[in-house]
């Protein structure tokens, strides 16, 4: 009975390394500048995109037929200003994903808090469990970016943003 | 002949896409500045395509007592994200418009423990939301009332 009991984990264990070996790994660049339109107030201020996922694009040679986006996590986002030199009077950014699908939930995908003062760009710290594979599932989907501000400002405020994901597919 | 079915074809579809704009706009009455029963935080739904997020936009303690800094999130159960500021922070997530006064299909988080629950929101009037978060089935849950803070125009 034991003997059985191993044989069945041990099959499944090998279908899934199985199934695990033929998942592939594509790192993508999302570029693209967020504008925060003026008058801005103190404190949190989103902006966002829209992102539509053509997936044939972005996995190149990589894609075939029935491929699908299972795990696409944060690897990297750097946002740095464009209006000015620096991103001064920002004193924090949230990036994070949604959808109007029902079934896909807001995800934070990253994370900087403080901005040091004087700073011409911000490395985000990814988020260690946020998985938005299911969002490139989708036709389209948001990024947004929270910029918090320590006083008001009259201005616009662009800021350009270079948001790498790893995406593992079949 | 071709031109009654063109006046019904049209009628049909205007009637079908003004239900739309009506569902849109009955929606939109979440959005807004909205403060919990016990008026320690301010939370501000906004729209974000179809749905419905809210953010604290107002904290009655804002600094946290031990490191004097501003408030974080600091029971996050991502550890990346802890220090995200709890001031700006989207604890409403996900709500769509059902009908009838009730918005589901959102999450609560509870910045007090990290906890994310389910909820749904259902306005009595155009002041007061309940505001109920459970866990699995919605007869285990809390309702809380939200009061509209009026915000003065200038």
């Amino acid at each position: 009975m034991k003997l059985k009991f191993l044989s069945i984990a041990l099959a499944a264990i090998t279908l899934f390394s199985a199934c695990n070996s033929s998942d592939q790994a594509t790192e993508i660049t999302v570029s693209d500048t967020f504008t925060l339109e003026g008058p801005l107030f103190e404190g949190s201020n989103p902006a966002q995109l829209v992102y539509p996922v053509d997936i044939k694009t972005l996995l190149g040679d990589k894609y075939h037929e029935g491929v699908k986006i299972t795990d696409a996590t944060l690897a990297s986002a750097t946002i740095s200003a464009l209006d000015s030199n620096s991103l001064s009077g920002i004193t924090s950014m949230v990036l994070s994903v949604a959808s109007d699908n029902p079934e896909l939930k807001m995800l934070e995908l990253g994370v900087i808090n403080p901005i040091k003062e004087g700073s011409t760009n911000a490395a985000l710290n990814p988020s260690v469990e946020a998985n938005a594979g299911k969002y490139f599932q989708e036709k389209q989907y948001y990024i947004i970016l929270d910029v918090a501000l320590a006083q008001d400002l009259d201005d616009n405020l662009a800021l350009k943003a270079d948001i790498k994901f790893n995406l593992k597919h079949n | 002949m071709k031109k009654i079915l063109f006046i019904a074809f049209a009628a049909f579809f205007g009637t079908i896409l003004s239900s739309f704009v009506n569902q849109d706009a009955a929606g939109d009455r979440l959005i807004g500045v909205w403060e919990p029963s016990n008026g320690r935080a301010r939370v501000k739904v906004e729209k974000i395509g179809a749905k419905y997020y809210g953010k604290i936009v107002w904290l009655k303690e804002a600094v946290d007592p031990v490191t004097k800094q501003p408030k974080t999130d600091k029971n996050n159960p991502d550890p990346n994200l802890q220090n995200a500021p709890l001031k700006g922070y989207r604890m409403l997530k996900d709500f769509v418009y059902a009908g009838k006064d009730e918005w589901t299909e959102g999450t609560i988080y509870d910045p007090l423990n990290g906890s994310t629950y389910s909820c749904t929101i259902k306005m009595t009037d155009k002041n007061s939301l309940e505001i109920r978060g459970y866990i699995g089935v919605s007869a285990l849950g809390r309702t809380d009332i939200w009061k509209r803070l009026e915000v003065k125009k200038k």
